[in-house]
Formats: C-alpha cells, sequence, structure tokens
C-alpha cells in the first residue's frame, strides 16, 4: 500500500512518506492519513487590542481573544515569534482549549472578536476553521493575521468564516520575497484578491527591512500594486524593522524611510497609509481621504478620540472603510 | 511576652496545613497549567493520498 499523502493546503504541496512531516512541522503523514498536529493546543492565548494586529478599521478599542498554535509554512528571516513560529508542537508548551473554550473564553473576557494570529493560522486551518463557524453563531468577529501563503480552494473555504485579514505583503518583488521569507508572491497576491472578492476586510503590512525592501521604487510599486488590485481603500501598514532573529547584523528601520514609505503610498492614491513601532508619528493616525481632517488619533494601543460616526467623518460625511459595529 | 505553649488543636491545624499545600498545589498544576502536546490528533483537510497522487 502506498502511503505516501500530498498536502494541498498551502502552495509547497510537501509530499510525505509515513511518518514524516510538512514544512510547517504542524501537519504529519500518520499510517497514510495527514493529520493536524495542533488541533486544540494553542501554544499562545492573549486578550489583545485589536489595534495590535494591527487592524485599525475593525471595532477600535475592543479586546480580540488571540490564539496560536506552534509551526509555520513561511521561515522570515526577521521573524518575531520565532521561538513558537518555527518550533514542532512537542517543544512548546500547550494549552487544551478545544473550539468551544476558545469561543467562551472570549465572551467571558470581553472579547468582540477572535484573532487567529502570531505565528501563521493557515497551518491550524481545522482548528482555526471550527472555531471561527461557532464564534459566529456567538457574534463574534473573526480575525486572521496572515502571511496569505495558502491554496485558492481551502482559502475560499476560509472567506466564509473569516470577517477580516491582516495579511503581510512582505515585498514586491519576488525574489526578495523567496530570500527574505522562504514563500514566492503571486499566491500572496492572489490571496489578497481573494479575500477582497469574497468580501473579506483586508488590512495590509509591509514590514520596512534596511537593504532588502525599503528604496523608493519598492515603495512605489507596492502601494501602486494595492491601488490597482486590492483597492485605495485597504488600509497599508509600513512597519518599523527591529533586529530580530537571523537579522541581527541589521540597523532598525531609519524613520526617515518610514516617513518617506508613508509619503509616497500617500501620493500613490492610498486612501489610508499608516506607520506602526513609531510611538507618536502622524503616520499612527488616520485621517479623512476627503477633507484630511484627523478622525482616530491614537498613542500606541489606545485611542485618545475618534471623529468617526455611524461610520462616516463626522466633519464631512465621508465613508470611511471598515467595520465600524 | 506570651509563653502560652502550642495547644494540641493547634499543632494539628498546623501539621494538616504541611500535608495538604502540596496536595492542593498539586490538583492545580493538573488542572490549570499549560500541559506539552499529547497524542490525539485530527485528520486535516485538503490532501491526497495513495493512488490519487500523480508522480
Amino acid at each position: 500500500m502506498n502511503q505516501m499523502v500530498e498536502c494541498q493546503l498551502c502552495p509547497r504541496h510537501c509530499r510525505l512518506t509515513n511518518g514524516q512531516r510538512g514544512d510547517c512541522r504542524a501537519r504529519m503523514n500518520i499510517d497514510g492519513r495527514l493529520m493536524s498536529l495542533v488541533y486544540g493546543r494553542p501554544c499562545a492565548v492573549h486578550v489583545d487590542p485589536i489595534e495590535k494586529k494591527p487592524m485599525f478599521h475593525v471595532l477600535p478599542q475592543s479586546g480580540s481573544f488571540s490564539i496560536a498554535t506552534a509551526g509555520c509554512n513561511g521561515h522570515c528571516k526577521y521573524c518575531q515569534n520565532w521561538q513558537i513560529s518555527q518550533r514542532e508542537p512537542e517543544d512548546t508548551i500547550n494549552h487544551d482549549l478545544p473550539p468551544e473554550a476558545v469561543v467562551r473564553s472570549a465572551l467571558k473576557n470581553q472579547c468582540r472578536s477572535i484573532a487567529y494570529t502570531y505565528t501563521e493560522p493557515i497551518i491550524f486551518f481545522e482548528y482555526m476553521f471550527d472555531t471561527a463557524k461557532i464564534a459566529h453563531q456567538n457574534n463574534l468577529l473573526n480575525v486572521m493575521v496572515t502571511a496569505g501563503y495558502i491554496e485558492q480552494q481551502p482559502l475560499k473555504d476560509l472567506c466564509a468564516v473569516i470577517d477580516a485579514a491582516n495579511v503581510d505583503l512582505k515585498a514586491i518583488t519576488d525574489d526578495i520575497y523567496l530570500n527574505l521569507t522562504t514563500m514566492h508572491l503571486k499566491p500572496v497576491q492572489d490571496t489578497i484578491v481573494t479575500m477582497k472578492k469574497n468580501h473579506v476586510w483586508v488590512e495590509l503590512t509591509n514590514l520596512i527591512v534596511p537593504t532588502w525592501n525599503d528604496t523608493d521604487q519598492d515603495f512605489r510599486d507596492l502601494a501602486r500594486w494595492i491601488r490597482d488590485y486590492a483597492g485605495r481603500e485597504t488600509p497599508l501598514h509600513f512597519s518599523r524593522f527591529w533586529p530580530m532573529h537571523q537579522l541581527l547584523n541589521l540597523p532598525p528601520t531609519p524613520l526617515e524611510t518610514v516617513t518617506r514609505a508613508w509619503e509616497i503610498a500617500k501620493a500613490e492614491g492610498l486612501d489610508y497609509v499608516y506607520v506602526g513601532n513609531v510611538p507618536g508619528h502622524p503616520g499612527n493616525n488616520t485621517y479623512c481621504p476627503n477633507d484630511g481632517k484627523l478622525l482616530i488619533q491614537r498613542r500606541g494601543y489606545l485611542i485618545l478620540e475618534n471623529n468617526i460616526v455611524d461610520g462616516k467623518c463626522k466633519f464631512c460625511g465621508t465613508e470611511i472603510a471598515g467595520i465600524w459595529d | 511576652m506570651n509563653n502560652k505553649r502550642l495547644s494540641r488543636q493547634d499543632f494539628i491545624k498546623i501539621l494538616g496545613g504541611f500535608l495538604v499545600a502540596p496536595f492542593i498545589a498539586g490538583l492545580n498544576r493538573i488542572f490549570s497549567s499549560p500541559r506539552k502536546t499529547t497524542s490525539t490528533f485530527k485528520e486535516a483537510r485538503f490532501y491526497k493520498s495513495g493512488d490519487k497522487l500523480a508522480g
């Protein structure tokens, strides 16, 4: 009997003999069946402000019950959570938290959403999917923070239960993408387009890594692709790099570079461009794309002022894209 | 200064506390602390196996 299996969840299509695990470390061929090793066993469980994801256009200042399991199908050189993402599930301390318990805990903690985050939720697809269904029955939103490296069929199934996603668009050229993350660019772009078509609220994050993806051309090409394929109303978060994991040799992103990226993306026509990891930067705030007035003033994860009423600018009535209630 | 000797009842209370405390701590550990992954796994979706594989 041929006990080989081929995982078709992500573009890697890992072919596994009996006893072998996928590249993500979370899925394994056991006697000819592909098994998830992490179902109901998150290694990280926290209540976070939704702004931390970052998710700026979804239920501001609400709590998001956030979970992750060990493993990841990406291997980014700068990963901030490599202690859990680049580990096998046996090497992390895991909670016993089946989907019903996740939802119960979220409600108990007065959260309005469940976030599948920290590592790569795609690799715990079954756990996320089952939890998300129960969450919807209990009026909770489902938020996914992902690198978007997934095949189209599982993604379409997921779109039925996911309300909002922050997708990392890590670079805009394939060779940089591959070298920096071991993933290809095109499947990620396809994910963003499919999510938008299926009415998932999408925000994008681009971590600016010095010498890798920090030229004006990079920022321009990134913003143009987003404008043309995802839509100008898609928020883009430029995030400042901090030396981490395998890129300890690089300096933090200079503040001028982050500000330049912010200005270029706005000039290319994106309505909502943000700056992350730089407290006090004007790019932390939301401005009306029509009259330019300050709508949401943020300090860290706190909101100091909110001038969005019923999803519209309080001053000129322009509709502000997002999920506000 | 009070030189009153420890009564038999107090002594039993203190001794009882010493005996019961580790038991409660153990129970607490079993029921509330995170555990290492056990061996119950869930079948994954989206895969092909055996004869359905080309090549």
